[in-house]
């Protein structure tokens, strides 16, 4: 009689593939990444590649090597980055793992099959069972459970975009500070230029019997010292650089080859429209979009606990058992009571977890507005800084300059008084292109906001350049 | 303190009050016409000499007791004095008494070609014009008062009432601004004095706020003078590229002048072959003394501003120290053509704004240093290595660019080269025959082989130079 008992399990089981089949989602190594693309190119306007190969770092392409010939800009450098990055394309992989786990929620428990036989002690003929059981209620959860994983994957990419983002703010940032760096060191060379001349001045005047001993030491003093102020910004430079490398991907001689097109950063542009700031920043957050993706996501878990806590799990099935030559079909149904556990734990713990993604999506708006003030106060202060060094201050040193020129050709004050003022007017060109600077990375700051994401929380680091060398590194006296 | 006997020190009151009682009955009455005039005038009384009985009657002979007389006329009482780049004070007589007007008030001045400054004078001058009068003379002056603030004058060196000594506060209420003061006294002595602010000396002196005046005698026990000159030493400090004196300065002045000018801003003294030319120089300045040292000459120091120094007393000098607040008078006969200089022998007051934070630059060998240092800063040259000399010419031509309104070291064109000096410099000229009174007759015309040159060769040879 086993026979007829197939017929009813085969049915089972082909219903339940049925309907899987329906739902199933088929594996695919590259889901999700053409809306990261889309995602990205919305926003930055620039093309991302996901580039599978082995890891070990591939040979640039000749597209590339052209664009860092002719001298870097800040686009091309995010291009690169966004092309080459090695952490990227080790972020592209978290989508297949996702998408994985998509896949993985989409498809039903398998049937279970047992067999079993019976040895009478007391003599007799071996009783044999053969079963074949399926969680059929499974039918029912999967489709929840997929609901839950598709929001978990939409979470991912969301992430994933907002990531992405991230990098071209660093690149941005560390293009900015190279730039930044590589002026500083034009200026420093200004400045020991300056005092190499002051300390050769005194050291004829020194010869000629007219100042102290004294007098020239204090020069060399200073004369070392800017030459001190030169290493640092080499290896500010060389730290910047190197920083851009990783960003780019770059490496081998791509790495020790290029330049950037020109060592001035632009000057601040026109303010943005301040009105709208915050209300964009929140209309195309990817932080905000994912956390709503969670809640969908813990709220489908809701749902599906509260079920799943009152039915479990169903297994039908059907089984056969011969007794003695006979074979006794029948259907199975095991189903659990949900006396003491009928969910209300795990029912309890997802209307936290949900209440949890909701409190922490209205946190994050609270955030994302804070952010975008402060942002856009940074930028609009720092813009302000640049203009009244470019507009005021680098105008007075030059006019500084122009009468101390004037006073020296009246033979008022002295040459070194002369030098002085200028490496003073230097001075403030070192701190017109940290305004500038500073200016810049509130501008990426606001420019990665806009684009979806949040800038990181860490203060910039401030390179050694811009850092005082400390002139007396002794202890106070006492 | 206690006194302790009856040999007090003698104030002038008691002087004043002493010369009248031994004057003749004409002072009497001339005091009380002048007392009564005043009086009608509803002015203050001025406080006249009574007759009180002096005890130390030997030192008296000091005082001149002369009356008020009728005024002096220039030409017929006095040779009238000349103050170079300057006038004297226009005067006017009413009722016998020469009767003045100062105002003192701000003046854009200029002290050389190049160099104006906002200073404090009298009558639009810096410093104010000269006051000259006869001895004898009443004089009444009235000072308003044009300055942002109070001022006062006082008369340096004049023997006068007590509370016309014009010290604000102690003889007198300040002159407010917009206020006229009248000061009213005879002249009882005759030399080279002054007038100057007596009312924040210190700010109000530094700015200019003086002037001369000069008394002549109303018969003169020497012969007059052909040619009278009188000049004011004084000294400022006008920072480079400033215009307006800092009166704060106590130590680094850098503007020396002869009656407010700077060479090559002074005006020269003209004379005659023959002349007898009296030079008055009195010295306000605010720290430094001055040995003005005349070429060409030896003169006779006639005059202190005590007064006449006897002919057997007077000194022959080349050189005369005009300490602050004093003056002296030098007497001589112009016998000798041509253009003299006349300075301070101080050699930085012959200078025109130097600066003193100017490093020592002599000796040094700038080498390849210039170049260097003209690729930060395209207009720079390394200057001094060689003194002072060209720095002037340089900033006069062009070459070098100076701060607008300055005259840093800047001399003046000479007939043979330029005149490295500037400051406490003028020149006395003297010629056979002057086309015009007071005015420059131009370089002098030395007659063939009175001018220094370079040695010829045959110079040499003969006297065994080797060079
Ligand atoms: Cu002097």
């Amino acid at each position: 009689m086993l026979l007829s008992l197939f017929p009813f399990l085969f049915f089972i089981v082909l219903a339940a593939a049925g309907l899987n089949g329906c739902t199933a989602i088929a594996v695919d190594p590259h889901a999700g990444f053409p809306q990261v693309s889309q995602l990205v190119n919305e926003r930055v306007g620039q093309e991302i590649a996901w580039v599978p190969g082995p890891e070990e770092a591939a040979p640039v392409p000749t597209t590339i090597s052209a664009r860092l010939k002719k001298g870097l800009n800040e686009t091309d450098s995010v291009q690169i980055a966004l092309l080459q990055n090695r952490n990227l394309q080790a972020l592209y992989t978290r989508l297949s793992i996702a998408q994985a786990d998509l896949v993985q929620a989409s498809l039903l428990h398998n049937p279970v099959v047992d067999l079993s036989s019976g040895f009478p002690v007391a003599g007799g003929v071996v009783d044999l069972g053969f079963g074949m059981a399926m969680d059929f209620i499974d039918l029912l959860y999967t489709p929840l459970r997929k609901r839950v994983a598709t929001a978990q994957f939409e979470e991912t990419k969301l992430r994933i975009a907002a990531e992405v983002l991230e990098v071209v703010w660093q690149t941005q940032t560390a293009f900015y500070r190279h730039q930044a760096n590589e002026q500083m060191l034009e200026l420093r060379h200004q400045v020991a230029a300056t005092t190499a001349a002051s300390s050769e001045l005194v050291r004829v005047m020194r010869e000629a019997g007219n100042v102290r001993e004294l007098d020239l030491a204090s020069e060399l003093a200073l004369a070392g010292e800017a030459k001190l102020d030169v290493r640092l910004a080499e290896i500010a430079v060389r730290e910047s650089r190197e920083r851009l490398n990783i960003l780019m991907g770059l490496w081998g001689e791509d790495a020790q080859r290029w330049t950037v097109a020109s060592v001035h950063l632009p000057e601040p542009r026109e303010p943005l429209d301040a009105e709208r700031f915050e209300s964009r920043a929140i209309e195309r957050s990817l932080d905000l979009a994912a956390a709503e993706q969670l809640i969908v996501a813990a709220a489908e878990n809701v749902g599906l606990d509260r079920i799943s806590g009152l039915f479990p799990e169903v297994i039908v099935g059907g089984k056969g058992e011969r007794d003695g030559s006979e074979w006794e079909p029948g259907p199975t149904f095991t189903l659990p009571i949900p006396l003491f556990d009928h969910g209300q734990a795990r029912v309890a713990r997802a209307q936290a977890e949900l209440r949890q993604a909701r409190e922490l999506r209205s946190a994050l708006v609270v955030h994302i507005h804070a952010v975008a003030r402060s942002t856009r106060d940074r930028l609009s202060g720092h813009r302000d800084r640049a203009f009244h060094y470019r507009d005021t201050l680098l105008p007075v040193r030059e006019r500084i300059l122009h009468e101390t020129q004037l006073q020296y050709n009246a033979m008022q004050v002295g040459p070194l008084e002369l030098l002085r003022a200028k490496e003073q007017q230097i001075e403030a060109g070192v701190r017109y292109i940290e305004a500038l600077q500073d200016y810049w990375f509130a501008h990426a700051d606001l420019a990665l906001l806009l684009a979806g994401h949040l800038p990181p929380t860490e203060p910039t680091p401030t390179g050694p350049a811009l850092e005082q060398a400390p002139r007396f590194p002794f202890p106070t006296l006492r | 303190m206690k006194k302790t006997n009856d040999t007090t020190p003698i104030d002038r009151r008691t002087f004043l009050a002493g010369a009248a009682a031994l004057g003749s009955s004409a002072v009497l009455l001339r005091s009380a016409q002048a007392a009564d005039q005043v009086h009608r005038h509803g002015l203050e009384r001025p406080h006249e000499p009574t007759t009180t009985t002096l005890k130390n009657a030997p030192l008296l002979e000091r005082i001149d007791p002369k009356p008020t007389l009728p005024p002096g006329e220039p030409g017929k009482d006095y040779t009238p004095v000349i103050t170079p780049n300057s006038i004297s004070l226009p005067w006017k007589i009413v009722n016998g008494v020469k009767v003045y007007h100062l105002i003192a008030q701000e003046v854009e001045h200029e002290f050389a070609p190049g160099l104006k400054a906002s200073c404090w004078g009298y009558n639009g001058r810096v410093h104010g014009p000269t006051i000259e009068a006869v001895e004898g003379d009443r004089v009444r002056i009235y000072v308003t008062n044009k300055l942002p603030s109070g001022t006062s004058v006082h008369w340096h060196g004049l023997l006068l009432p007590n509370g016309m000594d014009g010290v604000a506060g102690l003889t007198q209420r300040v002159i407010q601004p917009g206020e006229t003061f009248r000061y009213e006294f005879t002249l009882r002595q005759h030399g080279t004095y002054m007038y100057h602010s007596h009312h924040d000396e210190m700010t109000q002196m530094a700015l200019g706020a003086i002037g001369l005046f000069i008394v002549h005698p109303r018969r003169p026990r020497e012969e007059r003078p052909d040619r009278d000159f009188a000049f004011m030493l004084s000294e400022w400090r006008i920072d480079v590229g400033t215009s307006r004196p800092n009166p704060n300065e106590m130590t680094n002045f850098n503007i020396f002048t002869f009656n407010a000018k700077a060479f090559p801003g002074t005006e020269p003294m003209a004379a005659q072959l023959g002349d007898r030319v009296r030079i008055r120089i009195a010295n306000v300045a605010a720290m430094s003394h001055h040995p003005i040292h005349l070429h060409g000459y030896r003169f006779r120091v006639t005059e202190t501003d005590g007064g006449q120094i006897p002919q057997s007393a007077q000194q022959m000098e080349t050189s005369v120290l005009v300490a602050i607040g004093q003056s002296r008078t030098i007497e001589f006969v112009a016998e000798e053509p041509g253009d003299w200089a006349m300075h301070c022998h101080m050699t930085h007051h012959v200078m025109n704004q130097m600066g003193d934070q100017f490093p020592n630059m002599i000796g040094v060998q700038s080498g390849d240093l210039d170049a260097r240092v003209q690729s930060l800063l395209p207009g720079y040259m390394t200057m001094g290595s060689e003194g002072m000399a060209e720095h002037g010419l340089h900033i006069e031509s062009g070459h070098t660019q100076a701060p607008p309104n300055s005259i840093p070291m800047r001399g003046g064109p000479g007939p043979f080269d330029y005149i490295t000096m500037g400051g406490l410099l003028t020149l006395l000229k003297v010629r056979e025959h002057l086309a015009h009174e007071n005015l420059d007759p131009g370089w002098y015309r030395h007659p063939k082989g009175t001018v220094a040159s370079r040695a010829s060769r045959e110079d040499l040879r003969r006297d065994g130079i080797h060079v």
